[in-house]
């Protein structure tokens, strides 16, 4: 049993509300920290740690926070990235709605050790269900005296809200977060300035995800050493995944990053294999943003490498052979699926939530979902293949934001795999649209041993 | 007609413009729209939002800008309930497209159609962070997730038993 | 020269395209390109140095960065828009003697291209577009979109001022105009993604003392000049430079006249196509200058205005009819723009004859079932 330290209480009844929270053992790491720690110690610790940003970039939190600007007389601001919009991404939602307490209280950690008096959760607009749990929280954290002025006589005031967006997969992305969170148009701000010097009202900010301030909990409590001595080289502690598509277990799994694709996959601790009868023909291992890898390349790498669950591991051979482990939603595809209707139904999202201002996204989004339609309703041409492959790599690196980017990579990735299953489309419109392409050479040649068999 | 929040509503308002420091109150902007649009009809009608362009003290057109960027303002009406069915990779992987025809099948609607009757609308929208949980739609507030078919059933019967009153 | 570069004391030396030039610190590499002029200069469809956050958004203005900084000499890893790039003592910037940028520039112009309409012979930009000349010398011939092209309602914006969306390439500069001349900004971008798109909403009449300025700021034929007589070419009207003593404005502007009536009152524009500063201050004109002074008693002529860059480029592509005086190398610096993208296999405007139309040809003629049969 791989250990956890975000969700091992999850399922303790009674763990959404501040008494049996606290019971547990909650809100530690504030007394910890505000009684024996200075903000940068804190800083420090998350540094030492290894934690990097759960969001998707990986980015090292303690950096992150190290490069914070503190002028004199202004304030500064956490927020927290709740608004999970991500295809394949679920995580945040599961750890919000089960054990809220924990994301507040590594807010009041964060907030304490970045200094920020005034924090806070933007969730995505249709959690609302979500948002009025962490509400409850709050209050009660507040009524507890977790929250407010002089928190425990430390001298430190700290309170919590909670922003709800309205629908816009953009307003992940940490600028045009703060834009929403003014009170206007998701538009990403084109940087510099980094939120860390000009963000939130023109302050100074962090943004970090839900599952990267609630791992500060852990961190501080049991020290940044035993939190780095988990996982391997600097993909350190545990990291949920969100699972998805064609598996038997569906759901969100903490795993300590140390096991193998295969092993999560297949284990029935993790996805519990695939149904019945089907074969593993295709994998998004890190969200909809990050390259599909067929079965072949997934399990292992192209040096024959075992695949691990770790960013490194995931991340090996590049885009040529490699993905990444982005927001960790983990989406399985089986042999009955076809990968250009997938590739569509990604195009078509993108297509929808680009913000429109920079013409190669809002132009090339559109096109491409035209013609990965064409191709798979059966009216595409061959050219159209190489059409689709250049304008992926104009839009690519050429954008304000990364939405170009996770709107160009899903595409080339398809392409660069799954290229005959493209020309079978166009070669073969009638058949397409009747049935699949199969998995000719993509499924999962490995032997899945009897032990980790559903 | 002129429109106005009732006085328990206005309370809410003035608790929204006190989350964010003095002077940012177009930073209640989003959830302002959110709690017009659950008051006045489940919809953002020109006259709803210069309401509370008013009372943010915003020029009207900040606040269409921001309205007509959002997926979940509803610039036009809506039917009494409203069915949004995720259509995203995951959730078509798991039959998505399926749970679109069925609803065709029961109420004769397709994607942006709305019931004769006005019980029912029916939306496609994009990934709603629920895909282990697939084919799933949202229905107003509430997410109902692993659909089947008789599910859907389920649904329907439920909401046209109701009888046609607020909206929630 | 934009305000950014006033003030500053120290300055900066950089390279651009294997120039050396120097510019005061905090001046972005679009500016230091600016200063050397020609080919090294990015396009810029969406900048505007006299608009404060304009810029970043079209993406022509890429350049290579292949030093940051002579304390850091490493690579940017990505093309940066040159508008929004603040220049660093040492930097090594690479524009057309960078093939990444040219490749990425051309995808640029393919995209802005892709849902414009292309309705050059009917639109009164035709002559003055920037994409226009964007188009001919950055992109591609043909293109490769094969799709509808994306339409909206119509939309009137009032007595002054007529909106075509679908030429719109969504540069955001009207909408800065509208908050940083006027006192209350009744459009904006609404929609987002490939929807997005310039409107009042609720077809409220843009009325501003100063709002006439978007129509000069417009890098398109997207926001134009509704009591411009005669919809005329703009090739055929003849640009005068004038002024009057205006209580409001500079009233320093541009008249576009045909014989002695005067169709149309602009801005003057810099080399760069924006509003020329006068006096350190922007020229921006009011609407009683531009809609109302239409008789050339309204105004004290000076001569004939300087050909702007853009004009001249168009009129050297429009020379079926007339061929402009040769003061295109001049102008250029020597460089001959090539027509790499044919607009006129799309709009169609080489199917009339012009040289036979009795008078200067209007938007009419290219309507007229005559001119489709044609
Ligand atoms: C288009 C786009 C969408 C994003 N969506 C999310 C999101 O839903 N949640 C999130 O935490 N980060 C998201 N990110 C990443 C954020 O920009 C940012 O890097 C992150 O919140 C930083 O937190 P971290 O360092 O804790 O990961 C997104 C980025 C992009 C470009
Ligand atoms: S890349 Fe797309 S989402 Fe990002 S700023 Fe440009 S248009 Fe908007
Ligand atoms: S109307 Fe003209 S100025 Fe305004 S955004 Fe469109 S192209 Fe730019
Ligand atoms: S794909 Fe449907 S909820 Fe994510
Ligand atoms: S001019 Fe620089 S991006 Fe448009």
């Amino acid at each position: 049993m791989a250990r956890k330290l975000l969700l091992d209480k999850a399922h303790v009844p009674g763990i959404t509300t501040y008494d049996v929270y606290r019971r547990e053992g909650g809100y530690r790491s504030v007394e910890k920290a505000l009684k024996s720690m200075s903000p940068d110690q804190v800083t420090e610790e998350v540094k030492k740690s290894g934690l990097r940003g759960r969001g998707g970039a990986g980015f090292p939190t303690g950096m992150k926070w190290g490069f914070l600007a503190k002028p004199e007389g202004v304030p500064r601001y956490l927020v927290v990235n709740a608004d999970e919009s991500e295809p394949g991404t679920f995580k945040d939602r599961y750890l919000m709605e089960f054990i809220p307490h924990l994301l507040i209280e590594g807010m009041i950690t964060a907030s304490y050790a970045l200094g920020s008096n005034r924090s806070y959760i933007y969730i995505r607009g249709e959690y609302v269900w979500i948002a009025e749990i962490l509400e409850n929280a709050i209050e009660e954290a507040k009524a507890n005296g977790w929250l407010g002025k002089n928190i425990f006589g430390s001298g430190f005031d700290c309170d919590i809200y909670v922003h709800r967006g309205a629908g816009a997969y953009i307003c992940g992305e940490e600028t045009a977060l703060l834009e929403s969170l003014e009170g206007k148009r998701g538009n990403p701000r084109i940087k510099p300035p980094f939120p860390a010097v000009k963000g939130l009202w023109g302050c100074p900010t962090v943004v970090n995800n839900v599952e990267t301030v609630a791992a500060v909990v852990p961190i501080i409590n049991e020290g940044a050493e035993e939190y780095a001595k988990i996982g391997i080289g600097k993909s350190t502690g545990t990291k949920l995944i969100s699972a998805c598509g064609n598996i038997n277990k569906p759901g969100v799994y903490e795993i300590d990053m140390t096991i193998s694709v295969e092993e999560f996959i297949y284990s029935d601790e993790y996805c519990g294999g695939l149904p019945t009868g089907k074969k593993l023909k295709a994998c998004i291992p890190g969200g909809s943003s990050v390259p599909i890898l067929p079965a072949n390349l997934l399990l292992k790498t192209a040096k024959g490498e075992t695949r691990m669950m770790t960013y490194e591991s995931l991340a090996d051979g590049g885009f040529a052979s490699g993905s990444m482990m982005g927001s960790g939603g983990f989406i399985v595809l089986d042999d009955s699926q076809c990968v250009v209707r997938h590739t569509y139904s990604l195009a078509r999202f993108y297509r929808h939530e680009s913000c429109g201002q920079c013409s190669p996204c809002r132009e090339g989004t559109g096109w491409m979902e035209k013609i990965l339609w064409n191709i798979e309703t059966g009216k595409g041409k061959l050219s159209d293949i190489d059409l689709l492959w250049d304008i992926q790599r104009k839009i690519e690196g050429n954008t304000i934001c990364p939405l170009g980017d996770a709107a160009a990579w899903p595409v080339a990735a398809a392409i660069r795999h799954f290229r005959d299953e493209f020309e079978w489309h166009v070669l073969h419109p009638q058949e397409a649209q009747t049935r699949n392409y199969g998995l000719m050479h993509y499924a999962d040649p490995i032997h899945v041993p009897n032990s980790v068999m559903a | 007609m002129s429109l106005r929040f009732s006085d328990n509503k206005l309370k809410e308002v003035q608790q929204i413009i006190a989350r964010y420091p003095e002077g940012r109150q177009k930073s209640a902007l989003l959830p302002v729209l959110h709690l017009a649009q659950q008051e006045f009809g489940g919809w953002l009608s020109p006259e709803t939002m210069d309401y509370v362009a008013g009372l943010l003290q915003l020029q009207p057109i900040e606040v269409y800008e921001v309205a007509t960027f959002y997926s979940m303002y509803k610039l036009k009406p809506v039917g009494k309930h409203l069915l949004e069915v995720c259509q995203t990779g995951p959730c078509m992987l798991n039959g998505s497209e399926a749970i679109v025809d069925y609803i065709y099948e029961r109420l004769g609607i397709r994607p942006g159609e709305t019931t004769a009757d006005g019980l029912f609308t029916l939306k496609t929208v994009e990934c709603l962070g629920a895909c282990g949980y697939a084919p799933m739609l949202q229905q107003g507030k509430h997410y109902r997730e692993h659909l089947t078919r008789e599910k859907i059933d389920q649904l329907i019967a439920s909401c046209s038993g109701q009888p046609a009153s607020a909206h929630h | 020269m934009s305000s950014e570069t006033k003030n500053s004391v120290s300055t900066v030396k950089l390279t651009i395209d294997n120039i050396s030039v120097e510019v005061p610190a905090g001046t972005t590499v679009l500016n230091a390109a600016r200063q050397i002029g020609g080919d090294v200069t990015p396009p810029a469809m969406c900048y505007y140095s006299k608009l404060e956050g304009s810029g970043g958004k079209c993406r022509t203005c890429l350049v290579e960065v292949a030093a940051g900084s002579a304390a850091d000499p490493r690579p940017m890893p990505k093309l940066v828009a040159s508008c929004r790039t603040t220049v660093m003592e040492g930097m090594v910037v690479k524009n057309i003697t960078s093939d990444k940028v040219k490749d990425a520039r051309a995808g640029v112009v393919e995209f802005l291209l892709l849902n414009h309409p292309l309705d050059c012979p009917v639109c009164d930009q035709a002559g003055e577009c920037h994409l226009q000349d964007l188009g001919y010398e950055h992109g591609k011939e043909g293109t490769r979109y094969e799709f509808e092209r994306r339409t909206f309602e119509k939309e009137d914006i009032g007595p002054y001022i007529q909106l075509h969306m679908t030429r719109c390439i969504l540069c955001y500069r009207c909408t800065y105009v509208a908050d940083q001349l006027t006192d209350n900004r009744v459009h904006g971008v609404l929609d987002r993604g490939d929807h997005a798109e310039i409107s009042t909403y609720i077809s409220k009449a843009i009325d501003n003392n100063y709002s006439g300025n978007m129509i000069d700021v417009c890098p398109v034929g997207a926001l134009t000049d509704k009591t411009f007589r005669f919809k005329n070419r703009v090739w055929f009207t003849k640009p005068m430079y004038a002024h009057r003593d205006c209580p409001d404005c500079c009233g320093k502007v541009t008249l576009w006249q045909r014989g002695e009536e005067v169709l149309r009152v602009t801005a003057r524009k810099d080399e760069w196509g924006e509003v020329c500063s006068h006096e350190g201050k922007p020229g921006w004109i009011c609407n009683t200058c531009r809609f109302d002074k239409k008789a050339a008693s309204d105004w004290v002529l000076e001569g004939p205005a300087d050909v702007s860059r853009h004009s001249v480029i168009s009129q050297g592509h429009y020379t079926g009819l007339q061929k402009p005086k040769e003061t295109l190398p001049e102008v250029m610096g020597g460089r001959a723009p090539k027509l790499m993208m044919d607009i006129h296999d799309v709009s169609e405007v080489n199917k009339i004859e012009l040289s036979q139309l009795p008078g200067a040809a209007t938007g009419n003629d290219f309507n007229s079932p005559a001119a489709k049969e044609a």
